[in-house]
């Protein structure tokens, strides 16, 4: 029975879906598992049954990923869980740019007790009348989860989608719709387009890459909608595009003291992933990712390790083996099983950086002789058995 | 060349369709056909010489139209038009209603000063978090232009659909998405929908047709949307559901005394057609509408004579009668055509109330003397004749 501890309200959905062989625990020191949303764990210190920790979630600066990593501790989380509650938010940032909807309402609630608000209103419409977005050109950077929902999600609208994204994956290539112009240079979406969206990480590469340049390239009168990071965009070079009136309005999910100054700016308070639904999806996922890890070894969407699927477990066991990444470990690994005379049926190892993973599936299950044998080399820093 | 006489500004795509094939006309005392968008009608003199005013939008208020009847000129309006831009508010209303977009743009705004409106905000937003429309259920009421693309959206949205239109057409059945559920009855829109969206006409039969006993039949928690007219739903039954908390939104586009006062409801400033795009449609529209006229005698979208469409002139000239709908008219023109010696290769005939169009196609020698006869028949407001372009 795995233990696993909740730090904040994780949707009983998702806490449900561990299922059989999993109870949650109110003890953190003797939990396998955490499962986690903004909680801080930094000032946590980690007992030694800890396995796992799956951010129900995508951004993980609430989590030590170096201590996590030394200790072989895997962190989960749940990118493109939300993508659909952002998507829709993107769709509702466009159509609010298009259209002075917001003004709209706030002279009609300033008018509320007008007796003739209706007649008023056919006078003051056209001060917040606007444009449609069919038939317009819409640029989407990023083509991971949540821009390929945005890049279709546009061309269901009757707009002419550009995407961009030189990582494009299969699985998102595979995703889009077929109408969606896939562009080689970025330029084409500054030069093109009257709706740029972006959906890309925050990196060193990605940072300010809507800048100066790039706002200078756009069409007269675009609009730019950020519900990424607000790193991804110079906003003082933003702020005075929207000023100059280049810009028509910038759409973006980020309040800071630049933004919340701007003219033309329409910002909300991190909505994006705030929905139900997305909250539900991440612990599902969350949950999804803890139980394949414990159970059969698998990582899927770790941030401190690589992806290994060596789907359901088939052999008697499984060993999971992290040690660190330099010559000769599998060699040493190896040798110390089949020295008991145990098969190795399926090997993975993925490293990434100077930490590695190593899953074996093995004919027969080892003695706990092997297993400390083995956790004594050099460079092997946790070692774990797996039994069905 | 026909000679057209603007009484508001319409888009400049529009004006360049017009004088291609018209030419401009100083006032409306020397003009074949008018297009006009909100200027009152009803106080000008129309010339014997008007055969048709082309409203570039909706709804007919500005003009006479029962003058205009009687003195044979076809007054059309252009439907469908602003389609888009009503289904791009609705979409709009929909993603507004599940999560509280604009009040949380307001604390933003409220908080512009604070220098740590980013730390607050991730405290704030939980207030104005919501759900997602996906995998939800929407009902449309009414399946005509509007309805059908509000439809197809909340699908291609990843709604399910559910569409109810006793009158459906068979244009508007062809445009939806296969995947909308097609329902017989009202009740299984409001006992399965989350969202419900109403799109037809006001009239008797539609009036109020959203009240207190269709109200009580939704789920808990429903959302509703009116970018129609607001006499669709009984505003006082919907006030107390949003007061008790069974409906969850109202989003309308009807500024008035009851909505402005509605606890949880959303109420624009009637933007559903406030956009570029609809305002250049509706100009083209008039102007397709007025060429097919004028040049053809084919009458679509009219709203004072019956709508007939024989396409293009397929023989030497082609006869528009617009006259009432009596009995034996038929007969007297047919009469009349025979004793000219003229064939009649085609004809239809369409009434529209009291009234109604004859369009006949003939073959055989020009002879205006058949047009002055079939004019003096009693009941015949106006006759023509059109001959195709050489």
């Amino acid at each position: 029975m795995y233990k696993v501890h909740c730090l904040n309200n994780i949707a009983k959905v998702g806490t449900d879906r561990l299922g059989e062989g999993f109870g949650l625990t109110e003890n953190i020191d003797e939990a396998e598992a955490i499962m986690v949303r903004s909680a801080s764990l930094h000032d946590i210190d980690f007992s030694d049954e800890l396995l796992a920790v799956a951010r129900c979630g995508a951004g993980v600066n609430n989590i030590p990923l170096d201590r996590c990593a030394e200790k072989g501790i895997v962190v989960f989380n749940t990118p493109g869980a939300n993508a659909n509650g952002v998507k829709e938010m993107v769709i509702a940032g466009m159509l609010l740019a298009a259209r002075d909807i917001v003004g709209g309402i706030e002279w009609v609630d300033e008018n509320s007790d007008d007796p003739n608000v209706g007649k008023a209103a056919e006078k003051a419409k056209k001060d917040f009348a606007g444009t449609e977005l069919a038939g317009k050109n819409l640029g989407v950077i990023g083509l991971g989860a949540i821009g390929a929902m945005v890049a279709n999600a546009g061309r269901s609208l009757g707009m002419h989608v550009y995407g961009y994204d030189p990582y494009l994956s299969v699985k998102y290539a595979w995703s889009l719709d077929r109408h969606v112009r896939h562009v080689q240079h970025i330029s084409e979406i500054w030069a093109n387009c009257d709706y740029i969206t972006i959906h890309v990480p925050a990196t060193a590469k990605t940072k300010g890459m809507i800048g100066r340049d790039q706002i200078a390239a756009m069409r007269d009168g675009a609009v730019v909608l950020n519900y990424a990071r607000d790193a991804l965009v110079d906003e003082r070079a933003m702020a005075e595009a929207l000023q100059e009136g280049h810009i028509r309005r910038y759409m973006t999910d980020f309040a800071n003291s630049v933004t919340t100054s701007m003219a033309h700016a329409t910002v909300t308070p991190h909505l994006g992933a705030s929905t139900k639904e997305a909250e539900d999806n991440c612990a599902i996922m969350a949950a999804d990712e803890l139980r394949d890890y414990l159970l059969n070894g698998n990582i899927t969407n770790s941030v401190n390790y690589d992806a290994v699927d060596m789907g359901p477990m088939e052999g008697a066991m499984r060993l999971a083996v992290f040690h660190l990444n330099r010559p000769n470990m599998i060699g040493q690994i190896t040798s110390i099983i089949s020295s008991s005379d145990i098969n190795i049926e399926n090997m993975v190892d993925k490293s990434r950086g100077e930490i590695a993973y190593c899953l074996l599936e093995l004919s027969n299950i080892v003695s706990d002789d092997v297993i400390e044998r083995l956790a004594k080399v050099d460079g092997i820093y946790r070692v774990r058995a797996i039994h069905q | 060349m026909y000679r057209v006489h603007c009484m508001n500004n319409i888009s400049q795509s529009g004006l360049d369709k017009l004088y291609k094939t018209f030419a401009p006309a100083k006032s409306l005392s020397v003009a074949d056909a008018a297009i006009v968008r909100s200027t009152n009608m009803h106080e000008l003199e129309l010339p014997d010489s008007l055969l048709a005013i082309a409203r570039a939008g909706a709804g007919v208020n500005n003009i006479p139209i029962d003058r205009c009847t009687e003195q044979g000129t076809v007054v059309f309006n252009t439907p469908g038009a602003n389609a888009n831009a009503v289904k791009e508010l609705v979409v709009a209303g929909m993603l507004m209603a599940s999560r509280d977009i604009m009040g949380s743009a307001e604390w933003v705004n409220d908080h512009a000063d604070d220098e740590q409106v980013a730390a607050d905000a991730e405290k704030a937003k939980n207030q104005f978090g919501g759900s997602e429309i996906a995998g939800k259920t929407l009902g449309v009421i009414g399946l005509g232009a509007i309805g059908a693309m509000v439809a197809n959206a909340g699908r291609s949205l990843g709604m399910h659909v559910l569409g109810f239109d006793p009158y459906l057409s068979i244009m508007a059945a062809w445009s939806l998405d296969r995947h909308v559920h097609y329902v017989q009855r009202l009740g299984e829109i409001l006992e399965n929908a989350d969202y419900i969206t109403i799109h037809v006409p006001a009239n008797d039969n539609t009036r109020g047709m959203i009240g207190r006993d269709q109200i009580a039949q939704t789920k808990d928690g429903v959302v509703f949307l009116n970018f129609a007219r607001d006499v669709l739903v009984d505003e006082q039954a919907m006030a107390r559901a949003l007061e008790n908390g069974h409906v969850r939104r109202y989003v309308t586009d009807f500024a008035n005394p009851t909505t402005t006062h509605m606890k949880n409801a959303l109420v624009l400033s009637h933007l559903g057609a406030s956009t570029r795009e609809a305002e250049a449609n509706c100009a083209a529209m008039a102007v397709d509408q007025l060429q097919s006229y004028l040049l053809e005698g084919n009458i679509v979208n009219s709203v004072n004579f019956g709508d007939v469409n024989l396409g293009p002139i397929q023989t030497d000239e082609r006869i528009v009668v617009l006259h009432r709908n009596i009995p034996n008219m038929i007969g007297q023109f047919t009469q009349i055509i025979a004793e000219c010696g003229l064939n009649i290769e085609n004809m239809a005939n369409k009434r529209r109330g009291d009234n109604a169009t004859t369009l006949i196609e003939t073959s055989g020698p020009w002879d205006y003397s058949v047009v002055e006869h079939i004019s003096e028949i009693e009941g015949v407001y106006r006759t023509r004749m059109v001959a195709p372009a050489s």
